[in-house]
């Protein structure tokens, strides 16, 4: 099989072991600790605010940067969650219910031991699975056609939204809002000019970086430093012992079960769009309740390590889940993999049925990279857990203006163009506003990505039927991606009838 | 009975207001260039109608959590503290516009430090020359790129270049 081709493989591991890939891989691997372990960060605030910078290097080497970033970042957000019961990702939230309270015993390190080595070997269980689906996903892609990828692009925007539970409407408003920005410039196909009003840096559109790098980095500024203070204000992060740590690197061997149900679940639900690491390491944790045996069942939120296990290896091992929908059809799970895809694309990638198969050794760099990164992170995280916490101390009064510097410079740099700084701080703004107003901001990111393969998927579709869309009832990929679709917006009316609110208005 | 949704008004009335006018300007597109102007307007119109109509509202029952914070009194900053952000966010654009990325970085970053982080003069001295040799270097050097000057210290140059 080509896709499993071995002398791509070995150049994918033999590239890793260059000077300068080595180097992108730490690099990588820092930030990802870094960004991981500051609540409000996160990922995808790393990986917009690298964008431009991967934008000098080859193309190897930029996906070997972000992968550092990806595959480190869910690792050091558990320190903070054990020690400071502040999460530094969403993801790592469910680890305090049983982290903290271990920290508080004293067992801090047991618990940040357990975490680093769950959080390894979930992301290498996770890559196992991208590693699996690598030879049957191209078979799959090549069914699909320009059809299919509209509907698919639909379907994405439409499930994403709907992982957001009840504010599944304002979701869909982000990303509508997010598309009609997509739309702006000149139309791909016809050359028609929209939404420019004669403003000549309009053209081309809103270009992705600044607009990107806005909306997360940007917006994260403004909310950090209305907040004030540091980030995180105390707690016992000097009760990290080393010899606790190594003990419970062996908590998740001895529960190996607990670590593979984790890794599973976290798999399974890292591919399927949108629904992301939170819900997948609160299922995990969920899961990790309900097989306990009876007599362990009430030490769970009072710091039973195995409530530490489970959501840290499905937090990780999601990362290779949610790259199978990115890779292979070019519909990203979530806000980072929406980043991440724009970096792919940034560099000349298509995903879908071209990256299958013109760029299968960008893949195996990627699946390579992750990783190296995936067990670098925990050894690191393992090592020096109490100076990573002591990170969340800094005063957002510092920690702002130097984030703001990078981010500003970043968007000029891409295109020595001033006028990205002022796109970059009008979408901060936008992002800002969204996020205190409690709307969603997840679909946004999806919808900019998806605006353009949906705007050609739509061109190539009215081709193949002739100018009407009535091919899309021909063919059973279509009608199975459009019932998915229907079913979606089921599920959202069925729980809206029921609610209480929504009978007193009938 | 219908309720407005007064919680979000503010946010919607301007999102259904670009609605609407992305909708009027779509509309005038050829066929195949209208196709996302359109019909994201149209959904977005209705979805936001959805929303300021309270519909949405009727899913959307307060958590337990929501709850106790309600109780217990939200620690979110107030509106004038918001403001403040965005506008101290927006200030450094406009520094950077007249005085140059680099220069712009180094002079917000102390101003961030010193006037509102408590800082000592030393040490926001520090920080701040510390991020734009980083800045410097990394620009310049690492990426060779010309980082921009500003319409001010360029209109300085060319008096002094005479």
């Amino acid at each position: 099989m080509e896709a499993l081709n071995l002398a791509i493989i070995g150049d994918a591991w033999l590239r890793l072991l260059e000077w300068d890939s080595m180097f992108y891989l730490v690099l990588g691997t820092i930030i990802g600790l870094i960004f991981g372990v500051l609540p409000g960060l996160g990922g995808t605030t790393a990986l917009a605010l690298l964008i431009p910078f991967s934008m000098g290097m080859d193309a190897g080497d930029a996906i070997i940067l972000m992968a550092g970033v990806m595959a480190s970042t869910p690792t050091s957000g558990a320190v903070t969650a054990i020690l400071l019961n502040t999460p530094g990702t969403a993801p790592n939230a469910a680890t305090t219910l049983d982290g903290y309270p271990l920290a508080q015993q004293g067992k801090g390190g047991l618990a940040i031991g357990a975490a680093a080595t769950a959080s390894g070997i979930g992301g290498l269980l996770g890559i196992v699975f991208l590693i699996a689906m690598v030879p049957i996903t191209r078979e799959i892609v090549l069914a699909f056609a320009p059809p299919e990828f509209l509907l698919l692009a639909v379907l994405g925007l439409v499930t994403v939204s709907l992982s957001t539970g009840k504010k599944f409407v304002k979701s869909l408003i982000v990303g509508l809002f997010g598309l009609i920005i997509a739309s702006v410039g000149y139309h791909e196909v016809t050359g028609e000019e929209r939404f420019t009003f004669g403003v000549d840096y309009l053209w081309d559109g809103f270009k992705l970086v600044p607009v990107m790098i806005g909306f997360f980095a940007v917006s994260e500024m403004i909310n950090l430093w209305a907040k004030r203070g540091s980030v995180s204000s105390g707690g016992d992060i000097e009760s990290v012992n080393l010899k606790q740590v190594f003990q419970g690197c062996l908590e998740p061997i001895k529960q190996w079960k607990v670590l593979l149900r984790g890794s599973a679940m976290g798999t399974g639900v890292g591919a399927l769009p949108g629904v992301g690491g939170t819900v997948a390491a609160f299922m995990a944790y969920t899961l990790a309740i309900s097989t306990a045996k009876p007599e362990d069942k009430e030490s769970f939120g009072k710091g039973n390590i195995t409530g530490v296990i489970a959501p840290e290896s499905a937090n990780n091992a999601k990362e290779g889940g949610a790259l199978v929908p990115t890779l292979a059809f070019g519909i990203p799970g979530s806000a980072e993999m929406a980043v991440f895809l724009s970096v792919l694309i940034l560099h000349g990638m298509v995903p879908g049925p071209t990256i299958m198969t013109e760029s299968l050794d960008i893949i195996w760099i990627l699946i390579a990279a992750t990783v190296v990164t995936g067990v670098m992170a925990s050894v690191i995280t393992i090592l020096a857990a109490s100076s990573i916490a002591k990170l969340t101390f800094v005063d957002s009064r510092t920690l702002v203006p130097v984030v703001l510097a990078f981010a500003m410079i970043g968007s000029y740099s891409l295109d020595n163009e001033i006028y990205d700084v002022f796109t970059t701080l009008a979408f901060g703004v936008v992002g800002f506003v969204f996020m205190r107003f409690g709307f969603p901001r997840i679909s946004f990111p999806l919808a900019i990505v998806l605006g353009p393969l949906m705007e050609t998927s739509y061109f190539q579709t009215l081709r193949i039927g002739d100018g009407t869309l009535s091919i899309l009832f021909d063919r059973p990929q279509s009608i199975v991606i459009m019932l998915l679709i229907v079913g979606c917006v089921i599920y959202y009316l069925k729980g809206f009838m029921a609610s209480p609110a929504a009978k007193e208005v009938s | 009975m219908i309720k407005i949704d007064r919680k979000n008004i503010s946010l919607l009335v301007p999102l259904t207001a670009f609605a609407v006018g992305t909708l009027v300007i779509g509309s005038n597109y050829g066929p195949v260039s209208a196709f996302i102007p359109f019909w994201a307007s149209v959904f977005m119109l209705i979805t936001c109608l959805f929303v300021i109509f309270g519909f949405d509202s009727a899913t959307e029952e307060p958590s337990e959590q929501d709850e106790k914070k309600d109780a217990e009194g939200s620690d979110d900053p107030d509106l004038a503290r918001l403001l403040g952000a965005v506008g101290w966010i927006t200030a450094f654009v406009v520094i950077a516009y007249y005085l140059g990325l680099l220069l712009g970085s180094v002079i917000y970053a102390f101003s961030s430090m010193y006037h509102f982080g408590g800082k000592r003069l030393a040490s926001a001295l520090v920080i701040s020359a510390g991020l734009g040799l980083c800045l410097f270097g990394l620009f310049e050097y690492v990426l060779e790129k010309e980082l921009y000057e500003g319409v001010l210290v360029e209109y300085v140059f060319e008096l002094v270049e005479g």
